[in-house]
């Protein structure tokens, strides 16, 4: 090798060494120096504080929500424990939520890197909902206590009252039925807002699923009283839709009418699809497609051209045209770390138009790069 | 696309850059003096085959495989389209009746069946919801709504179990903590669902095996603060904790990639905020340590898709126009390879084992159209396995624009710290190297030089 290509070489290599260096001494990665470790989220309600000789020990209430049975666990705190907010110190009855060192041995103590303290404990705001099969009822046959299992998930527990919606309102909830259910949060636990009972029809299977149509009425029969059957006429094919008395129907239904359809398929006894609605939305007619309903949410999709100041508008570009929306306190952002920036990133969504011409954003997703 | 563009694809980027060959040949050489003890083959991809051909932009790819099947669905406008191999022909792609949203997501039923879920706008309740059709004797079937919930429904990802049991998840997106929910179907049954317990976060990812199943997602351990990538499973017994998979507090983890080894550990690849792609796996005393494969410094990498293929995890990701893998990210990771490369832009990598390779899909953007799908299959690398030679340090960006780097540990050792002990990827063989081809480990890419 002659000594210039040994040169060479050597100024290579060191640019090499360099340029490794700081590239991967940039990763964001904590390189720590275990091989396997079970690091643990813990969020529950803080049941008990008590001080050892090796420092502060948290008792965690984790069953707090309702959906799953959790036992307690218990956290210590240690001098390299991080709490967040700095200053405030753990108490009983404060949520709090921990990235905690699973122990070694079962039943031992989890030991807290970090201790998120949020503040007493407020009932959850958002309500719960859920799907499943009924696997036990108050002794009352309605009011009272219902759980619904939802296989591979967890069990779900709440009061239905006279206040609660049940439909089909002729139909008398058992064991073994699948149901629907929302309900709100109380002090004392979920109370059921809305429960859609799906008995299994003349022995068919419980596979009564829930479908959407969206297409034009056809059909509509003049006497719609009691059950009727209107034609849904779609882009790929038409469907029969049975209407009975709990149907809700939003709109004047008419021939030639875009509408909306949310309907129970199931089979009958002889083995073909039934269709029955569970509302059906007025959405439009032909001549306007879209625009039927003052209140349709308009979808939106291009690229963010431009950010507001504040935040409190994008610039959305599409083919040419600038659409500019608002993003309010209600707007659902998907797919945008915090604190990052959506200029030049793709999004599509939907937003509502405003009496004063704006469009509100209701749900922006930012598409993956 | 065009004929001559595919072939161009085919063979990568660099055939074009003229000024390099000669640098890259004393980087080669370099690496070749550097490596030494290491050998494998990085195998050429075969010819990308566009799988759309549409008009409109074709995006957000997602693939199962069932045996010598595939199906691959997209989104185009507010459309779900797809297209299946059958016989190991492509055929053409078509709409999925009734479906219209985005993100689909695919899996394969043990009978062969197809299932796709994807996120949509409900015109009835006017929020987005989740729904489900599945392709059984040729036909698609209904789209049914899955969600049905009050609030937004997005992100949805699916897997079936070897018993038939379908599990779908997604973020539920409500005001107080956007939160994952699951579905599940048994065969013959109707869908049941609720949200999953202690998994506030979003970006859902659901494997299966057995009677098990695993879930990840993206949670911000102090509100307002970067996500974490969490993930639990679920046995007979219940659920168990969720464990923190990712390890960089201050910059966000997202877009988990999840899949089962053959003994049904989980593993995860995601993206870190700054560009790098995570890897880390679940071994019985928790999950190792996070390594990174790729430097953001070098290449800047789309969210990843991890594929396990027996006991091997490869990992494909989209950089601003190329689709690249590398191949056994746990052990020994392979030079990456190229599976595709496009004028203006890829994006949207999926990936998962097909025969002794991978069956890779991404969005390829030309000149000339809005985008369109593609899919190439890639073989395993032929990886003759000695020993990594950890040194203080081994690679550098050689071509401005092209090269990547991994930071390969040994495998299942305590994790180095950065400056210890950095691999060399694994060299092709002498007696393997095809010829016209010079393995770069210090750019981790087979270039084939113009002649």
């Amino acid at each position: 090798m002659t000594p210039l290509r040994t040169k060479c070489m050597t100024v290579l290599a060191f640019a090499l060494t360099l340029a490794l260096t700081l590239g991967m001494t940039s990763s964001a990665f904590a390189q720590d120096d275990r091989a396997a470790s079970r690091r643990v989220v813990l969020s529950g309600v803080i049941s008990d504080v008590a001080t050892t000789a090796d420092g502060v020990v948290l008792t965690l209430d984790r069953g707090e929500r309702d959906e799953d049975p959790a036992d307690d666990v218990t956290i210590q705190l240690t001098a390299d424990t991080r709490i967040s907010p700095p200053g405030v110190e753990p108490a009983v009855d404060v949520r709090a939520r921990a990235v905690a060192m699973a122990p070694a041995d079962e039943g031992g103590a989890f030991t807290a890197l970090v201790l998120v303290l949020k503040g007493r404990p407020q009932p959850p705001q958002r309500p719960l909902q859920a799907c499943g099969t009924i696997t036990a009822l108050p002794a009352s046959g309605r009011d009272g206590d219902w759980t619904i299992s939802v296989p591979d998930v967890a069990d779900y527990t709440f009061a239905v009252s006279a206040q609660t919606r049940i439909t089909p309102r002729d139909v008398e909830p058992a064991i073994g039925m699948r149901s629907c259910f929302l309900a709100r949060p109380t002090d004392a636990g979920w109370a059921a807002q809305n429960v859609v009972l799906k008995p299994a029809r003349d022995g068919q299977g419980g596979g009564r699923d829930t479908v959407e149509l969206n297409g034009t009425v056809t059909g509509l029969p003049a006497d719609r009283s009691g059950d009727y059957v209107l034609t849904i006429q779609g882009a790929d094919a038409a469907h029969d839709v049975l209407v009975t008395p709990d149907t809700e129907v939003e709109g004047d239904l008419a021939d030639g009418v875009r509408v909306a359809v949310r309907a129970l398929r199931s089979t009958d006894a002889a083995g073909n699809e039934v269709l029955t609605a569970q509302k059906i939305r007025v959405v439009g007619r032909p001549s306007t497609p879209g625009r039927g309903h003052s209140q349709a949410p308009v979808r939106v999709e291009g690229v963010v051209t431009e950010v507001a100041a504040d935040g409190t508008s994008w610039s959305i570009a599409h083919e040419g045209t600038t659409t500019v929306v608002t993003i309010g306190d209600e707007t659902h952002i998907v797919g945008l770390a915090a604190g990052a920036s959506p200029l030049d990133r793709e999004v599509e969504g939907r937003a509502l138009a405003q009496p004063d011409g704006t469009l509100l954003a209701k749900t922006l997703r930012v598409k993956r790069n | 696309m065009s004929a001559v563009a595919h072939q161009r694809a085919a063979r990568g980027s660099l055939s074009g850059r003229r000024a390099a060959p000669l640098v890259l040949f004393l980087l080669g050489l370099l690496g070749l003096l550097a490596g030494g003890l290491l050998s494998a083959v990085a195998a050429q991809p075969e010819q990308p085959v566009n799988l759309s051909r549409t008009l409109g932009p074709s995006e957000e790819p997602a693939v199962a495989t069932s045996g010598a099947d595939a199906l691959v669905s997209w989104t185009e406008g507010e459309q779900i389209w797809h297209a299946r191999r059958v016989a190991g022909a492509w055929l053409p792609a078509a709409p999925i009746p009734g479906a219209v949203g985005s993100t689909p997501a695919v899996a394969a039923a043990p009978d062969g069946t197809f299932h796709v879920a994807w996120s949509g706008f409900s015109l009835v309740d006017e929020n987005y919801e989740i729904y489900h059709s599945h392709l059984s004797g040729g036909a698609w079937n209904l789209p049914e709504t899955v969600s049905g919930t009050v609030s937004d429904s997005v992100e949805p990802d699916i897997a079936a179990r070897t018993d038939g049991t379908l599990l779908l998840v997604w973020t539920e997106l409500e005001a107080e903590q956007p939160h994952i929910v699951a579905a599940t179907q048994a065969p013959g049954a109707g869908w049941s669902s609720g949200p999953v317990p202690d998994a506030d976060g979003t970006t859902p990812a659901v494997a299966a095996s057995g009677a098990e199943w695993h879930l990840a997602w993206s949670q911000a351990i102090e509100p307002g603060q970067a996500t974490e990538v969490v993930a639990m499973h679920r046995t007979a017994a219940g659920w168990g904790l969720p464990e923190v998979v990712s390890s960089s507090p201050a910059v966000t983890s997202s877009d988990a990639s999840l899949v089962l080894d053959a003994s049904g550990s989980p593993a995860i690849a995601w993206l870190e905020g700054d560009g790098h792609i995570g890897f880390s796996r679940r071994l019985p005393g928790g999950w190792t340590a996070p390594r990174a494969l790729v430097s953001a410094t070098l290449a800047a990498p789309g969210s990843p898709a991890l594929a396990a293929s027996g006991d091997r995890f490869d990992v494909a990701w989209a950089g601003a126009t190329d689709v690249n893998v590398l191949f056994d990210v746990a052990d020994t990771p392979s030079a990456a390879v190229m599976a595709m490369s496009f004028a203006r832009r890829a994006r949207g990598a999926a990936v998962l084992p097909d025969g002794d390779g991978l069956l890779v899909v991404a969005e390829g953007r030309e000149d000339t159209d809005a985008g369109d799908i593609y899919a190439v299959r890639v073989p395993a690398p032929d990886v003759e396995v000695p020993t990594s030679t950890p040194i203080a340090t081994s690679t550098a960006e050689a071509t401005g624009t092209t090269a990547s780097t991994t930071a390969t540990p040994t495998p299942e050792t305590p994790a180095p710290s950065p400056e210890a002990t950095m691999t060399v990827p694994a060299l092709p063989s002498p007696t393997t190297v095809p010829p016209g081809l010079i393995y770069l480990p210090i750019t981790l890419r087979a270039v084939r030089i113009a002649r």
